[in-house]
């Protein structure tokens, strides 16, 4: 590991924020994860599905489940580690150890990754602990052998991962953390929803599956409606380079403004 | 090892001169004083030096490499600057960090923290420590790469007395190894007490760069506070010394470069001159300082 990726893990793992989103997300995901699968437990009672615990689609919607707001405290740690630099004026330590504007972001870029990788595997992992007393009490599989599975898995892991660098990229395009802050989760949890459900509503899948939501739907191969997603989904190959261009542009246009500008 | 090489810096903010055509050296084994008035561009023109703010014009090196081109950074130059911190974050994980890009080991960082007086309180968060407390901080993160080059802006704020003798007579002892130091403070005693040469700007001009032994400080001088200063003037030429015209908060008054106070007296009254003031002094930093900023404007 280079110096100033280690330096950007330590930064990370000396304040109290990492390991309390990873508590929120664990909690959260496992919460968000017995939904689906009480809803299948219900809908096998009533006699709607049969056998729903073998079903790879609500197999995946459980190991998923705690993604649409894991993603979005994923994206707060990449402002929020960004944006307490600014907030501190601490930055200049980092610029001072690694003078090299473009090594010292993608160490930060780096670190962030790795932590949006952990975050993504507790948010995966709650959900594969939710799966389990479901599938063992009514005769299913989790479902481990299979490709489609464990492909969903992996991406669920890396979409939570990206939305961490659009945190990043949010962070460093607006230097004030608060603002920063409060416009993400207002994009996160009300503009994006809103818009999806416009689109939803109007059928308009080629939009909805190039929204940043749409994609990470797409990339995990949901279908339900209750998340607006899209019902002619793009490849789950095509939606990962959508998510990865999301996160690329705001980090791209901040990594254009920070090498340039003075550091204050 | 070569100087610090300060070379025709400029710095433009929206068409406002911060820094005009600054040149100046730091020589190895001194201790450099950078002395200005607020607003005078030292705090801009170390930030250049240390690669935090780019220059319109002209360049700042260390041994011919810009802060940037720096193999080692941290192992090259040590510096202090404005001592923010993350307050959730402890005093030794803020040197933890540091350290990975430095080289420096967890036993380097205990002795530093030790020898700054922080090993009590390493492991407390640095949002509980006094302005002083966060200043001996970041004097040990500046340590952290024993470093050739230090670069101290205002390393004595909110230092106590203990500690500000503890500085003088760590930064006197790092030059003696042949490193060099460029520290700007407003504690103008001070870097009388530890500076060898000093370098002095106003309005983001050099005023002067010279060893101190060239301001013979510590000799005497006379004052005279006269009713009349031109008549004063005229009635002193005779003593055949380079008499200046200063001026403090009372006032304009004269400074005669000699320890006969006698003799001005007889000189003046002799002139017809009507004395408010008259009384030897002994020439300081200071009192140059004031000198090079009113001659300035």
């Amino acid at each position: 590991m280079s110096g100033a990726l280690r330096a950007e893990v330590r930064r990370i793992t000396t304040t109290r924020l990492w390991w309390s989103v990873l508590i929120c997300i664990f909690l959260l995901s496992a919460g968000y994860a017995a939904l689906p699968a009480s809803v299948a437990l219900l809908q096998s009672k009533n006699g709607v599905i049969s056998s729903p615990f073998t079903d790879p689609g609500i197999i995946r919607s459980i190991y998923n489940g705690g993604n649409v707001l894991s993603r979005i405290l994923a994206m707060v740690v990449g402002i929020v580690s960004i944006g307490s630099e600014y907030r501190y004026g601490t930055l200049a330590w980092s610029h001072l150890a690694t003078p090299r504007r473009i090594r010292m972001l993608l160490g930060k870029a780096g670190a962030l990754l790795i932590f949006g990788v952990i975050y993504g595997i507790t948010s995966v992992a709650a959900g594969m602990l939710v799966a389990i007393p479901f599938v063992l009490a009514n005769n299913g599989s989790l479902l481990l052998d299979q490709p489609d599975t464990l492909r969903s898995i992996v991406l669920g892991v890396c979409s939570i991962a990206l939305w961490t660098m659009i945190g990043m990229g949010l962070g460093i395009l607006i230097k004030n953390m608060s603002i920063a802050l409060v416009l993400g989760v207002i994009l996160g949890f009300l503009v994006e929803p809103v818009v999806s459900l416009v689109l939803f509503l109007k059928r308009w899948d080629e939009l909805l599956n190039v929204m940043p939501s749409g994609a990470t739907n797409a990339m995990l191969e949901i279908t339900s409606p209750v998340l607006f997603a899209a019902q002619h989904p793009s490849r789950w190959w095509l939606a990962g380079m959508i998510l990865a261009a999301w996160c690329l542009l705001p980090a791209f246009a901040g990594l254009l403004s920070a090498v340039r500008r003075d550091v204050a | 090892m070569p100087p610090i090489i300060v070379d025709r810096l400029v710095k433009s903010y929206n068409g406002t001169l911060a820094v005009r055509d600054l040149s100046f050296v730091v020589q190895p084994g001194r201790v450099t004083g950078f002395l200005g008035p607020n607003g005078a561009g030292k705090t801009t023109t170390m930030r250049i030096l240390l690669g935090l703010t780019s220059p319109t014009t002209g360049r700042a090196t260390f041994g011919g490499l810009a802060y940037a081109d720096l193999a080692h950074p941290q192992r090259t130059v040590g510096c202090v600057l404005d001592a923010s911190f993350h307050p959730a974050r402890s005093g030794r994980n803020h040197l933890r960090v540091l350290a990975a890009t430095a080289g420096a080991s967890d036993r380097r960082i205990d002795w530093l923290l030790d020898e700054v007086r922080l090993g009590d309180v390493a492991r407390r968060p640095v949002g509980e420590y006094s302005t002083g407390m966060r200043q001996r901080l970041a004097l040990a993160a500046a340590m952290l790469g024993k470093p050739d080059y230090l670069v101290l802006d205002e390393p004595a704020n909110g230092l106590d007395p203990e500690g500000i003798r503890w500085l003088r007579s760590f930064l006197r002892d790092f030059a003696a190894t042949g490193r060099a130091v460029l520290i700007s403070s407003h504690l103008l005693k001070e870097i009388e007490a530890s500076a060898d040469d000093i370098v002095v700007i106003n309005r983001g001009r050099l005023l002067a760069q010279m060893p101190m032994s060239e301001l013979n400080l510590g000799e005497g001088m006379t004052r005279a506070r006269v009713s009349d200063t031109q008549a004063a003037l005229r009635a002193l030429a005779a003593l055949g010394v380079d008499v200046q015209v200063a001026a403090d908060e009372r006032g304009a008054f004269l400074r005669i470069p000699t320890n006969a106070v006698s003799e001005v007296g007889s000189v003046l009254y002799s002139s017809g001159i009507v004395v408010d003031e008259l009384a030897t002094e002994r020439r300081d930093l200071e009192q140059e300082f004031f000198s090079m900023l009113e001659s300035s404007r």
